[in-house]
């Protein structure tokens, strides 16, 4: 399987990533992008089975990314890892399409209760 | 929470960023023995993460600061390097990795101060080195922290007085 993260800071890339191996999905194969365009261009190229993307980030943010994703009728797995964890965006992510909302600080336990239903459904 | 209006005082930030800075300690940096080791009376000549949280009742910018060193190797360990390949990373990567750290717990500390001012926005994470020269509308304090195995940190808590004074005329 193939998991794309969507986020414009390097080192939380390599930290999500690094989750992803502790929480017990070290074998799928990852993509990297640096905003919601890339991230675009990315799903095109690739077709993940899951994004995990960053919500503030330049040029396109993860919430317009999710929309011109659906918008565009891509159902791609979805799921928000954030530093900012509120009802508002929880509930506006939700009905944009997202499956789940990971805040940052997460831990692997965090990623495994959350990524483990969708993977295995994937 | 501290009884002082967070509006108007560092305090209540200040101890809110020691909490969020803990949790970052435990789980991101997966460090252990996080600990405030006191209050301090400046920054000092640091390079520090900086982040402002903006809301209805107050204005506020947060940081972590720490020796360039140190912040290496807090770069280095969230990169996956040992103390010493930290040390050869380019000065980006270690801005990116503090901008990061700051920009997480101030999403702690959000959430934490929401009960104070629901209206809370989160500003851009910037990295600057040097020391933050106040003017009178600000009032600053600092404490000084051990993330865990020695790698100590300087949390800031600058505070508008005139963006509170305002909203509660």
């Amino acid at each position: 399987m193939k998991i794309l993260i969507v986020d414009d800071s390097k080192v939380m890339r390599s930290i999500v990533k690094r989750t992803l191996r502790q929480a017990g999905f070290g074998n799928h194969d990852v993509v990297e992008a640096g905003n919601g365009s890339e991230g675009l261009e990315r799903v095109a190229e690739h077709t993940p089975d899951l994004v995990l993307c960053d919500w503030n980030m330049p040029e396109m943010n993860g919430i317009e990314m999710l929309q011109e994703l659906r918008g565009a009728g891509n159902e791609v797995k979805f799921g928000f890892v954030t530093s900012e964890g509120t009802a508002e965006m929880h509930q506006v992510a939700m009905d944009a399409g997202a499956l789940f909302l990971i805040t940052k600080p997460f831990t692997a336990d965090d990623f495994e209760e959350k990524l483990s239903p969708v993977l295995v459904a994937a | 929470m501290s009884e002082s209006d967070p509006g108007m005082e560092p305090g209540p930030w200040l101890e809110a960023l020691a909490e969020a800075t803990a949790e970052l300690s435990t789980t991101t940096l997966e460090l252990e023995g996080c600990k405030v080791i006191g209050p301090r009376r400046s920054e000092g000549d640091l390079s520090g993460g900086y982040i402002a949280l903006i809301g209805d009742k107050c204005s506020v910018q947060i940081a972590v600061a720490a020796s360039p060193e140190t912040c290496r190797t807090i770069a280095g360990r969230l990169f996956e390097m040992d103390a010493e390949e930290a040390q050869e990373l380019p000065d980006g990567d270690v801005a990116d990795a503090i901008g990061e750290v700051v920009n997480i717990v101030a999403g702690g500390v959000k959430s934490r101060m929401a009960p104070y001012d629901a209206t809370l926005q989160l500003g851009l994470p910037f990295v600057i080195e040097g020391v933050i020269e106040s003017t009178k509308r600000l009032r600053t304090e600092y404490l000084e922290a051990d993330l865990g195995g020695g790698m100590q940190v300087v949390l800031v808590a600058i505070v508008d007085t005139r963006h509170a004074a305002n909203a509660a005329a």
